[in-house]
């Protein structure tokens, strides 16, 4: 818990530095960034990944 | 303001360049649109990455980047969490959950429109009919709010009549749209995504390197929440600063979390322009790999758009003495325009880069306005128009409503584009109509309306073994008519703007006091109360019919 928090506060003094204090801002950015960051991830694990054409909607 | 001067030649030479490979490529879309089939769905064998580049240029038009930068612009940076919401419902929850659903579902079903797929899901030619319905009411509103976004920009740079360039944007996307279909509609915004990707991060670069570096830059927009501050009223309603959230409870809080953030951000899963793409992919693998350039397409355009608007603030300040929104006289939708033409029009180069952003802001604006114009095409030409010809064929029966004749589909490509006609001109009068500061909002409106009338009842067929077709009819109906009450008669802004309200009871507020338990009910969105609505007569009827003894 102390470890976190710890990479929280430094965290907000990283991205303080660039200006943005309020953690509901640069929060919303890191939130953005990861979520493109497994947009990419995904689509690269799953490049060739054929899909089920068994659909359970078909029963 | 800054007057308004490009070099008109070398504007024009960009701009032959670019209508050149636009009408190279719905000549393309012409000639492989050769069934009913390719018109809607592209033959359902689009490539991933034209998928991704279509899907995101349509997400995001010139709503995005003028209409809600300029929100940014004014309410500064908490619209960064509009993209991380844009990025999750928008993206990965659309493509994972709803996408491969959706294109396994509507190749079964050899569903052709989202209204088509909705009615043949549930067997009801009723819900087929009521979600053309919608589309046709909602979408004209958003649509003539994209083609401003691109209107605006054109006057702002080349200082040329409103109405000329209005008309002309409209003509040159109708005919690209109703000759080529879908296929040209996608080639094109591939080429015009491609266009906003490289413009966006050319804008971010110079507007960081003209205020003087990411941290003096930022640093300097917060300082401003202490010198000059933000305006009285807007203090009032809640705002902080640039670079902070509005103060939680207070009423820019509300429009900020229920317009702006689940309005947009959830309304993007039920939108019929989007749904259809899932419709134009090959297999569930073309999603995955839409997914990659999505993630990042979205991220740079919509994360440029939201923190350049606020930015600017700090360029009008240094320059001028005034926040951005001062600077313009009021009006957000002028704030990036005129931030552009400023920016780039102290560079070396400067022209340069103001003709190739106008390409993007045109890019932005065309792609999206030609997959709506193809989307109310379909729906009064397709969707629509086989009801009409099966009441006057005596088809009653939903099979026969539904499915119709092969001689029937061809017709209804010809009625498609017809309707595609239509519904331009009837957008660009409603265009001529509307007021300033309107883009952003007019989107929220379009993207509530469907999300409250159709994702309860979309939600459920994707998911469901026996879809409950009563259930969905009465969701559908309540969502949109709860949205409509509300939207128009207790929602302050869109109630104002509409002004049904005032004609009917007045100049005054339906509920005009009623702040119970301490809500501003009045910036409340409407999706807040007709999402929750709709989604609740959905589960009641499905709750009681899987009660023991029911058929």
């Amino acid at each position: 818990m102390t470890l976190l928090i710890t990479a929280v506060e430094r965290l907000r003094g990283i991205l303080g530095m660039l200006g943005i204090e309020d953690p509901w801002i640069w929060s919303a950015y890191l939130f953005s960034f990861g979520l493109a960051l497994f947009c990419v991830v995904y689509g690269w694990l799953r490049f060739n990944e054929e899909e089920e054409e068994e659909d359970e909607l078909d029963g | 303001m800054v007057e308004a001067g490009v070099d008109m030649t070398m504007f024009a030479a960009v701009a032959v360049f670019y209508l050149a490979l636009t009408a190279l490529l719905a000549y393309y879309g012409y000639r492989k649109t050769l069934a009913n089939e390719d018109f809607m769905v592209a033959g359902r064998r689009i490539n991933p990455v034209v998928l991704a580049l279509s899907y995101g240029a349509t997400f995001l038009s010139t709503a995005a980047i003028v209409g809600f930068g300029g929100v940014s612009g004014n309410l500064g940076m908490g619209t960064i969490w509009l993209l991380a919401l844009n990025i999750l419902f928008g993206l990965i929850v659309a493509f994972l959950v709803f996408g491969k659903r959706t294109r396994r579902m509507g190749k079964r079903l050899n569903a052709l429109t989202f209204p088509d797929f909705l009615g043949r899901s549930f067997n009801s030619p009723f819900i087929q009919m009521f979600a053309a319905v919608v589309i046709l009411i909602g979408m004209p509103l958003y649509c003539a709010a994209v083609l401003l976004g691109g209107v605006n920009f054109i006057v702002a740079s080349l200082g040329i009549d409103r109405d000329f360039a209005l008309l002309t944007l409209a003509i040159i996307v109708t005919l690209y749209v109703a000759y080529g279909g879908i296929i040209a509609v996608m080639y094109n915004d591939a080429l015009q995504g491609g266009i906003m990707f490289l413009g966006m991060i050319l804008l971010l670069v110079v507007t960081y390197y003209t205020l003087g570096g990411v941290v003096e830059a930022n640093s300097a927009l917060t300082a401003m929440a202490d010198d000059p501050g933000v305006s009285a009223g807007l203090a009032d309603a809640g705002m902080r600063g640039w670079t902070t959230f509005p103060e939680f409870g207070s009423a820019l809080w509300w429009t900020f979390v229920t317009t702006f953030l689940l309005g947009v951000g959830i309304g993007a899963m039920a939108q019929p322009q989007l749904a259809v793409r899932y419709m134009t992919a090959e297999s569930g693998r073309s999603l995955n790999r839409a997914l990659m350039v999505g993630g990042i397409f979205i991220l740079v355009v919509v994360g440029t758009a939201y923190t350049v608007g606020p930015l600017s603030n700090v360029y009008f300040y240094n320059e001028y003495g005034q926040t951005a929104i001062q600077y313009v006289g009021g009006d957000t939708d002028m704030i990036i325009p005129v931030f552009v033409n400023e920016i780039f029009g102290g560079h070396t180069l400067g022209e340069l880069f103001i003709v190739l952003f106008l390409l993007t802001l045109l890019a932005a604006a065309m792609s999206t306005i030609s997959s709506l114009l193809h989307t109310m095409g379909a729906s009064a030409g397709y969707d629509i128009w086989r009801h009409i010809r099966a009441n006057r064929s005596g088809m009653h029966s939903p099979a026969e409503v539904l499915y119709g004749k092969d001689r029937e589909l061809v017709t209804s490509m010809r009625a498609s584009r017809i309707g595609t006609m239509v519904m331009i001109v009837i957008t660009v009068a409603v265009a001529y109509s509307m007021p300033g500061s309107i883009i952003a909002r007019a989107t929220a409106v379009f993207m509530g309306l469907t999300a409250s009338a159709f994702l309860p009842a979309y939600t459920h067929v994707i998911f469901s073994k026996s879809p409950n077709a009563q259930g969905a009819k009465w969701s559908i109906v309540v969502g949109t008519v709860a949205w409509m009450l509300w939207g128009l008669f207790v929602h302050g802004t869109n109630a104002n703007q509409i002004g049904l309200r005032d004609a009917l009871f007045g100049d005054g507020k339906l509920l005009p006091a009623v702040t119970w338990p301490g809500l501003p009910w009045m910036n409340i969105d409407p999706l807040v109360i007709a999402l929750p609505l709709s989604a609740a007569v959905m589960a009641a009827f499905i709750i009681r019919d899987r009660r023991p003894g029911r058929p």
